[in-house]
């Protein structure tokens, strides 16, 4: 990329990333990378990586369709989760400084490549799919354009983990607390009109941790990459607890 | 684990009504000090003798007391946790939860006996 940009147009700037391959590393360290970047163009913080990677070749990273839809590139950007590939340099830069880490709370693989199996297990347990219990319709499960309503602000959830990473009852308790991704999901499935198993899904969440750990830190709303609102999930699921038990 | 007093749900409106409660018992005390200013040892004297007050100050008690050990279950389960403390996390929030225990029946205790 740089090779196509007159000298004068780039501007240097320094990517500070987390670096640690546990085939070599004993321990993590941070690794300063100056590199070059348009001037008159705002790049986002993954382009930044496929540029570092020009130099340091094995720093890894995930990523694949680099338009905030797959939501594989989640990582920690100065200090505050988000994706790489939607995160403008404009936005994420301070000082001239971009701060790279892996999402906090989950172990490390390698580099900014965090090992997703505890985040994946508790959306597991929200049983993340259509219950139903009536047979089958000759064609399909129908819904009308006032329910299919019901879903907006929770169906968009790519699973990229910065919310349920960013937030502290995950870090304190990640295998007891669902974290707010799964909640989100969880409301999902609750409030569709072609589930039939509001009930059960509603006993699942009443225990101490799965739903009520969360103490309304607000992390998951400030750093959805995709503008969701967990805690609101959170807090519908706990009304619709409320208003059952009454 | 259900929860302290049998579900999730359940402690979750226990901490609200008895946050409630203590609200309103603040309020009111703050009401009556200001209505009855200057205040006077009689005027504190016979409020107390009210009865009541003695029944609104023991279900203040009570709703502090179920609140702190809901309240300092949940912090404890947070921080005080093998995950955090290694083989030392078990024995340490047992003896957390038994001093909480302690301070929160002793306060209890003494607080209603000097109320009635």
């Amino acid at each position: 990329m740089s090779a196509t940009i007159p000298l004068k147009e780039l501007k240097p700037l320094i990517l500070s990333v987390y670096r640690f391959d546990p085939n070599k590393d004993k321990k993590a360290y941070m690794q300063d990378i100056e590199i070059e970047v348009p001037d008159n163009k705002d790049l986002m913080v993954l382009d930044v990586l496929h540029l570092a990677k020009e130099k340091e070749t094995s720093l890894s990273f995930r990523r694949s369709c680099a338009e905030g839809v797959c939501g594989s590139d989640g990582m920690n950007i100065n200090g505050k989760n988000g994706l790489a590939c939607t995160t403008p340099l404009s936005e994420a830069v301070k000082r001239n400084k971009l701060v790279l880490r892996p999402m906090p709370g989950l172990p490390v693989i390698r580099d900014l490549i965090v090992d997703m199996k505890q985040f994946f297990n508790q959306f597991e347990k929200v049983k993340p799919y259509l219950i139903t219990k009536d047979d089958a319709p000759e064609l399909e499960r129908k819904q009308s354009p006032a329910e299919r309503e019901k879903l907006d602000g929770l169906y968009e959830c790519i699973l990229c983990g910065c919310c349920s990473t960013a937030c502290p009852s995950f870090w304190w308790n990640p295998d007891k607390f669902l974290g707010p991704a799964a909640l989100l999901y969880s409301l999902r499935f609750i409030v569709d009109s072609r589930d039939q198993a509001t009930e059960e899904r509603l006993d699942d969440l009443d225990d101490a941790f799965s739903l009520y750990r969360c103490h309304g830190i607000m992390n998951c709303v400030s750093v959805c990459p995709k503008g969701l609102n967990p805690a609101e999930a959170i807090s519908n699921i706990r009304k619709k607890l409320t208003n059952r038990n009454r | 684990m259900k929860g302290i007093f049998g579900s999730g749900t359940r402690d979750f409106l226990i901490i609200r009504i008895s946050s409630l409660i203590l609200l309103g018992y603040f309020l009111f005390l703050i009401a009556y000090i200001t209505m009855n200013s200057p205040l006077t040892f009689s005027l504190w004297n016979a409020l107390f003798e009210n009865i009541l007050m003695k029944v609104f100050t023991s279900l203040f008690l009570f709703s502090f007391c179920v609140h702190t050990w809901i309240g300092t279950w949940a912090i404890g389960s947070d921080y005080l946790t093998p995950d955090r403390l290694g083989s030392l996390g078990n024995p340490i929030y047992k003896i957390y939860r038994s001093l909480c225990a302690g301070i929160i029946g002793t306060i209890l205790l003494w607080s209603l006996i000097i109320i009635w």
